[in-house]
């Protein structure tokens, strides 16, 4: 069997992290091969770079053989690599066929679709893999299972070799799992070579023939199914050489400040009930399409919910709440902070200081409504100093920060509403390690003055090293909690990927 | 499968939906036939075959924009200064198989203008085509100093007379039907309004493709220019003011979203029809001309407020 | 936004005030007889419904938004007032009720934008033909004349000789100015503009402040068709035909981005009279006055161009961005 794809000292940095660190993997043709790792291990950058997203990387590829250079998804595709991501490229309002055959389509001497050719090719696909929909559904009316089953269509039109598949059963049900994981057989079976990159252990060990471990950004291990087991892996994805050490402080959680109830929107999360202690650091831990973001999002009123509220004391009273836009939770003492600060939190063309006081300005008028320049400076003076924002000065344009700053920026935001309870959604994501130490001080600090933080992160070290409970979620329920004594990663790696 | 109860009720409420403007026509037709004496006679039905024309014709090439996920407000005055540099060449003597290339040449470089600021440097096309408007109707008034070029010779005069005008707006709309349903060219704008990245993502030349399209639009409001010369017997500079609002409501009450990516040159076809007989049944009744504008717009708001009612309730979950 | 002198809300403030310079000089030598003390006070007066509408459109754009029926809506206020005085109802009712049909219809096109969640393109685009056919409907297509002498009298009076409208319109600015700048509101305008999602996310009620904004612009628009009325003493029905094309065009030349986020009325302001003067410097020279809608249009899009083409420019790297959330 010959080598399908070789790569050799692939590396990829992008500013302030190194996403691949000189990995270095060989893989078989006609064989499946897992691709596992934490967020943050590696995954996605090689996708993207064999996807041709990324085109300036160093080191060598080599396509059967062949050295070749991946500059764009053109070129991907047209060296038979196909990649199934999970933001599905199909467009919703064209047809199974349409949307397989885009691009590609088989064309008459008078430049007429020929829709007969596309009848008969697409029903022989649709036929090999076993699809329950017809040709002629809209796309955007199917399942996320078959939308998926539509891409590997697409792939096989394009006649690829390689089909690389970015967390396939993210958003499906088992049934379609067990669907899908025919499919692949099949596809196997005509000598395709299949990438199966994803988080479920349990499902990496059904499918695949070998599996490949990444590990902040390098290459821990690629060894044949048989010669490992779940354990060994997840061993080799969350152990890493102590030489992080968290912040710790001497406050304990005192009583439940805030307590969540059932809290179901159809989709996305179910049933989601949790308590929240006054000076608690509560982490949640999850993969993806656990729903931990939109839990969040839905607390403070951003995201829409179906059913479920919070419980929470305001004057020593009792009061069940539903907050349908964040200003009502601003006023309540509960802020966000956003996953995605470009998109959700940076107001790009204005400056550190006024990202930081939007949201206090009561704060900064005379008269009730007119702001006052000085007042405005000392807030935003205060924060800088305090959590000590490197910024030339507060006029200083904000996009001109680095990750880290920024981060902190949106931080002091929040903490001008003299809020007490905070949702921090992947708090670190995008920032250098000592800006990371940063933000765990004061998460620190926050809870030594008798807040509380709902701290929702990929990364499972740093929900260890701060959290004094962790809530695991899966596909959009809580399937476990651990409180700090009883952390320990593979334990929880393990509850997370099972199902 | 069995369908359930409520499965049936939906596809049953959507097939209403998508023919809504379908049966509507009808009903309009019927209704104006019996209420509107001289309405349902061949005189009257000649008269909105060739008013129709133009109409049809802008309303192809904005119907071709919108699915792509653009806009072209400059129709109306592509076609003012393309018929207006045609009449600065008849007014030298020039005769029609110079003029007319001419017409079509420069309508295409107009097209291009427009096509090199939306798809190369990406500039909105809404602002850049309001844009267009204005300079090139500024253009038209300042070759001509606002004078009408008349008379005619007799020559152009023949595309107008009888069932010419219809004649062409019906091969334009058979052939870009079949262009859009059945080339690949149609399949990529839908693919480009529906989701541009993805369809980028399939190798679409999206740049290309947008490109294109404001080149057609330009060459169709040219067409159409020739033959209203042809039908009215002058070339003036002020022709085709608000053009462009009619040509977006047949194009969005025949069915097609504002939004890109859905409907098609059949629905825009229906569109035409509806706004050609209402306009004609309103003219008959004796309603006002100047009222025939807010009518329009009145129509361009109620029908995407329609159409998104329904996009919205497949939309997002944020709460804004 | 600005304590750092040279950025680029200043910088372009200071070009402007250069070209305005420019021209005036460019004036002066073309047509000496014609700088006098009554060129400049048609100047200034021609200056003042074209400034009113350019604050309202600045704060529309700054606040992410966009509204091409103020042309109409300025039609419609002296075409309204004057046909109801004129049916007998006392003129200063006569003027609130047309200052009510501007703000209103700004309403309508907040509830369009709002609650129907339309784009503010189309929306204003329907809009502006709507009003339009409504003013040429009951003005039967003849330009109003029926207002009372006080009323048209106003532009006649000036306050240490400079026209009380031009004072009005500058009044307007300063105030429009010192909204967006120093108040809460104006402040979510910018966010807002800049950043809808996270202007959520901080706690502001977007939707309340767009259709604010709309009736605003509604109403500035209405007070524009007011000062126009009294300066010319009659209102033509296609009044403000070509009116969006030169404010919008003033603008972006001051230095406002079509996308909202930032701008400032000052610059607003220089946009306005750098246009105004290019025009009389058109007029000077015997230029068809049809070729200010080339030029406005030519300059509108090149500014709309390049403020697209360098965010493309510094995207270049990011050109295909398929996120995956890894979550």
């Amino acid at each position: 069997m010959s080598l399908a794809l070789e790569l050799k000292d692939i590396s990829k940095s992008f500013p302030g992290v190194k996403a691949l660190d000189s990995v270095s993997l060989s893989l078989k043709s006609g064989l499946v091969h897992g691709l596992v790792g934490e967020n943050g291990a590696g995954k996605s950058t090689l996708i993207k770079i064999l996807a041709g997203v990324y085109p300036d990387y160093d080191g060598e590829i080599s396509l059967f053989g062949k050295p070749v250079k991946i500059i764009s998804p053109h070129d991907s595709q047209n060296k038979r690599i196909s990649v199934i991501f999970q933001e599905l490229t199909i467009i919703p309002g064209l047809s199974v066929a349409e949307n397989i055959f885009l691009g590609r389509e088989p064309t008459r001497i008078s430049g007429i679709i020929n829709k007969k050719i596309i009848a008969q090719k697409g029903k022989e696909i649709l036929n090999f893999l076993g699809c329950n929909f017809k040709l002629s559904d809209i796309a955007g009316k199917l399942s996320i299972a078959n939308q998926q089953l539509v891409e590997i269509c697409k792939a096989l039109i394009l006649n690829a070799e390689i089909i690389i598949m970015d967390e396939p059963t993210a958003s499906i049900t088992k049934a379609e799992v067990k669907n899908l994981f025919d499919q692949i057989k099949k596809l196997k079976e005509s000598g395709k070579t299949i990438i199966y990159v994803s988080h479920r252990i349990e499902e990496v060990f059904e499918i695949c023939d070998t599996i490949s471990i990444l590990r902040d950004g390098k290459l821990v291990g690629s060894l044949p199914k048989e010669e490992t087991d779940q354990n060994k892996v997840i061993n080799m994805m969350v152990g890493r050489s102590v030489d992080f050490i968290y912040p710790s402080r001497d406050t304990k959680p005192s009583d439940v400040i805030f307590s969540v109830k059932n809290l179901t929107k159809k989709g996305f999360f179910e049933n989601i009930s949790f308590d929240l202690k006054k000076g608690e650091i509560l982490g949640f831990a999850g993969l993806v399409g656990a729903g931990r973001s939109e839990v969040g999002k839905a607390l403070i009123g951003f995201f829409d919910f179906d059913s479920g509220y919070v419980n929470f004391f305001k004057k020593n009273k009792l009061i069940n709440y539903v907050f349908k836009h964040p200003r009502q939770a601003l006023n309540e003492g509960i802020a966000y902070l956003p996953e995605d600060r470009k998109k959700e939190g940076l107001f790009h063309l204005l400056s550190v200081k006024e990202n930081i006081t939007i949201s206090a300005l009561l704060r900064c008028v005379n008269f009730g409504f007119y702001l006052d320049n000085k007042k405005e400076k000392n807030l935003a003076d205060f924060y800088i100093n305090k959590i000590m924002i490197k910024t030339p000065s507060l006029e200083q344009n904000v996009s001109n920060l680095s990750g880290g700053n920024q981060q902190k920026t949106i931080i002091s935001r929040l903490l001008s509403t003299n809020a007490n309870i905070f949702i921090f959604d992947e708090p670190t994501r995008g920032i250098d390690v000592g800006a990371k130490f940063e933000i765990y001080n004061i998460m620190n600090d926050l809870v030594s003055e008798g807040k509380s933080i709902i701290f929702i992160s990929s990364e499972l070290p740093e929900l260890m090293g701060i959290s004094d409970r962790i809530i695991l979620m899966r596909s959009g329920r809580i399937v476990g909690e651990i409180i700090k004594n009883n952390f320990d990663a593979e334990i929880i790696m393990k509850k997370l990927v099972e199902g | 499968m069995l369908k359930t109860k409520s499965e049936i009720s939906e596809k049953f409420l959507n097939l209403f939906r998508n023919n809504l403007v379908f049966l509507l026509l009808i009903l309009i037709f019927i209704i104006f036939s019996l209420k509107i004496p001289g309405f349902f006679a061949k005189q009257n039905f000649d008269n909105i075959s060739r008013q129709m024309t133009t109409l049809g014709l802008l309303s192809t090439g904005m119907t071709l924009a919108i699915i792509a996920g653009g806009i072209d407000l400059s129709v109306g005055a592509i076609l003012a200064l393309s018929i207006t540099i045609g009449g600065l060449a008849i007014k030298n003597g020039y005769s029609l198989e110079i003029v007319y290339p001419l017409v079509i040449i420069s309508s295409l470089f107009m097209g291009f203008i427009n096509g090199f600021f939306i798809s190369k440097l990406k500039a909105p096309p809404i602002i850049v085509t309001l844009g267009t408007m204005n300079v090139f109707r500024g253009i038209a008034m300042v070759i001509t100093n606002g004078k009408w070029v008349s008379p005619i010779p007799p020559e152009f005069l023949i595309v107008g007379k009888s069932y010419i005008p219809f004649l062409t707006l019906a091969v334009v709309f058979i052939i870009f039907i079949i262009i859009n349903t059945f080339w690949k060219f149609g399949r990529n704008l839908y693919a480009i309004g529906g989701n541009e990245i993805a369809a980028s993502f399939s190798g679409v030349p999206v740049v290309k493709y947008k490109f294109f399209i404001y080149l057609i639009s330009a060459f169709l409001s040219a067409i159409a220019g020739i033959i209203f010369v042809g039908r009215s017997g002058f070339i003036q500079p002020q022709v085709g003011i608000g053009y462009e609002m009619d040509a977006i409501a047949a194009v969005v009450v025949g069915g097609t979203s504002i939004w890109g990516g859905s409907g098609s040159i059949a629905r825009t076809v229906l569109g035409t029809f509806f706004i050609s007989i209402i306009l004609n049944g309103l003219t008959m009744l004796g309603v006002n001309p100047y009222w025939k504008d807010a009518f329009i717009g009145g129509l361009i708001l109620l029908a995407i407020s329609i159409d998104s009612i329904r996009f919205l309730s497949e939309k997002s979950n944020i709460r804004i | 936004m600005r304590k750092n002198f040279l950025n680029r809300q200043n910088k372009i403030s200071l070009i402007l005030i250069i070209i305005i310079i420019l021209l005036f000089l460019i004036l002066a030598i073309l047509s000496p007889k014609l700088m006098n003390y009554g060129f400049f006070l048609e100047l200034l007066k021609r200056s003042s419904e074209v400034i009113v509408l350019a604050v309202g459109t600045t704060i529309v754009f700054i606040s992410g938004g966009f509204d091409l029926s103020f042309g109409s809506i300025m039609a419609l206020s002296g075409a309204l007032t004057g046909i109801i005085y004129k049916i007998g109802i006392p003129f200063p009712l006569a003027f609130l009720i047309g200052i009510l049909a501007c703000i209103g219809i700004g309403l309508a096109n907040g509830f369009f934008v709002v609650r129907v969640k339309l784009d503010p393109f189309i929306v204003t685009l329907a809009m502006a033909q709507i009003v339009r056919s409504i003013v040429y409907g009951i003005t039967s297509g003849k330009t109003v004349t029926s207002f009372p002498d006080s009323f048209n009298n106003i532009s006649e009076i000036s306050i240490s000789k400079i026209p009380v409208i031009f004072i009005i319109a500058v009044f307007i600015s300063i105030v429009a100015n010192i909204f967006m700048r120093k108040t809460i509101v104006g402040r979510y305008l910018y966010a807002m503009g800049g950043n809808q999602l996270a202007a959520y996310c901080s706690g502001i009620y977007i939707n309340k402040l767009k259709i604010l904004v709309y009736s605003l612009s509604g109403f500035l628009a209405g007070i524009s068709g007011f000062l126009l009325a009294t300066r010319t003493n009659s209102v033509p029905p296609n009044t403000g035909l070509y009116t969006p094309l030169e404010v919008v065009t003033a603008v972006v030349v001051g230095g406002t981005l079509i996308s909202g986020g930032d701008g400032s009325i000052f610059g607003s302001f220089l946009g306005v009279f750098t246009m105004i003067l290019l025009v009389n410097v058109f007029n000077i020279l015997g230029i068809n006055p049809f070729w200010n809608l080339i030029v406005l249009g030519v300059i509108m899009i090149f500014v709309v161009s390049y403020e697209s083409f360098s965010r493309i420019f510094s995207f270049r790297f990011n050109r295909l961005k398929i996120e995956s959330n890894g979550k």
